[in-house]
């Protein structure tokens, strides 16, 4: 059984680490546009690499953690790590969304198009497909246990994904940048881009486990007050 | 420019979009338990001997 969960204890530290993240967040975006040099190439569209690639980390952070979390639950067998998986998994999901719209963006001003069938960019959509269809059917089983089992055995297999997105501009050949040298500001500017949303998602993925598992408190409440009325 | 803010456009709305549902749903969601646990002590402040031997 889910430990209980005490609301006013936490809502003053959630909002403190809140407000921290927020601040690192809004420090990296001033970074993005005034602290990194514009680029000689493609000038200040070029910036939107800073979040890209930030995005794209975050993305495939989250599905390992999703597969990570849902190996442990499929041999702890505790909601709790379902929890976690669900929530990882989630923001990874909006973070390889996030990848591929600003993807877009940048392939549009730098190769003239949208969308083109290259290695890295079609096996981020094949990830992206995975794991919304993971989400699909995670939605149609109403037993958590058998919820957390079906999706942690899909996350465990869909994870198999993502060296192949990693490795995909070394091991085939396409038009996607392997990694361009960059002045010394610009890899500063990455960096602390990179830890702040890093931290964002971390925060985000806490915050949807901590609902999950309010979700979870709440439905133990009411089964226990029907039980309690039902027998009077 | 446009592509550029229109990227961070689309990403900030996304993201804040998100934090606001999870907040709303966390602060919704946080009342609801408090208010089940108040009705589950009061429910077991009043059991009557009968239900508790039950």
């Amino acid at each position: 059984m889910a430990k209980h969960v005490s609301p006013n204890r936490t809502r003053t530290a959630t909002l403190a680490v809140g407000a921290l993240v927020a601040c690192l967040v809004v420090a990296s975006t001033w970074m993005i546009f005034f602290v990194a040099p514009t680029e000689a190439t493609m000038g200040d569209v070029q910036r939107i690499v800073y979040l890209h690639v930030s995005v794209a980390w975050c993305g495939l952070a989250g599905f390992l953690a999703m597969g990570f979390c849902s190996s442990v639950y499929l041999i702890r067998r505790r909601l709790e790590w379902d929890f976690w998986s669900r929530a990882a998994g989630e923001v990874g999901w909006l973070c390889a969304t996030l990848t591929l719209v600003s993807g877009s963006a940048w392939a549009h001003e730098a190769w003239g198009t949208w969308w083109t069938w290259e290695p890295r960019l079609t096996s981020s959509l094949v990830l992206w497909v995975i794991y919304a269809g993971i989400f699909l059917v995670r939605s149609s089983i109403e037993d958590p246990h058998r919820r957390a089992r079906i999706g942690g055995v899909l996350a465990v297999v869909g994870m198999s994904d993502v060296p192949l997105v990693l490795m995909a501009t070394r091991w085939f050949r396409g038009v996607h940048p392997v990694t361009p040298e960059m002045d010394p500001r610009m890899r500063l500017v990455l960096l602390v881009s990179v830890i702040s949303f890093t931290a964002l998602f971390t925060y985000l993925a806490a915050l949807r486990r901590r609902q999950l598992k309010l979700s979870e408190r709440a439905m133990q409440l009411e089964t226990t007050l029907w039980r309690i009325n039902a027998t009077s | 420019m446009g592509t550029l803010f229109a990227t961070y456009a689309v990403a900030w709305a996304a993201v804040t979009t998100y934090v606001s549902l999870l907040v709303a749903a966390n602060v919704r969601l946080a009342r609801r338990v408090k208010s089940l646990e108040a009705r589950l002590v009061e429910q077991q402040v009043n059991e009557t001997p009968r239900t508790r031997v039950a």
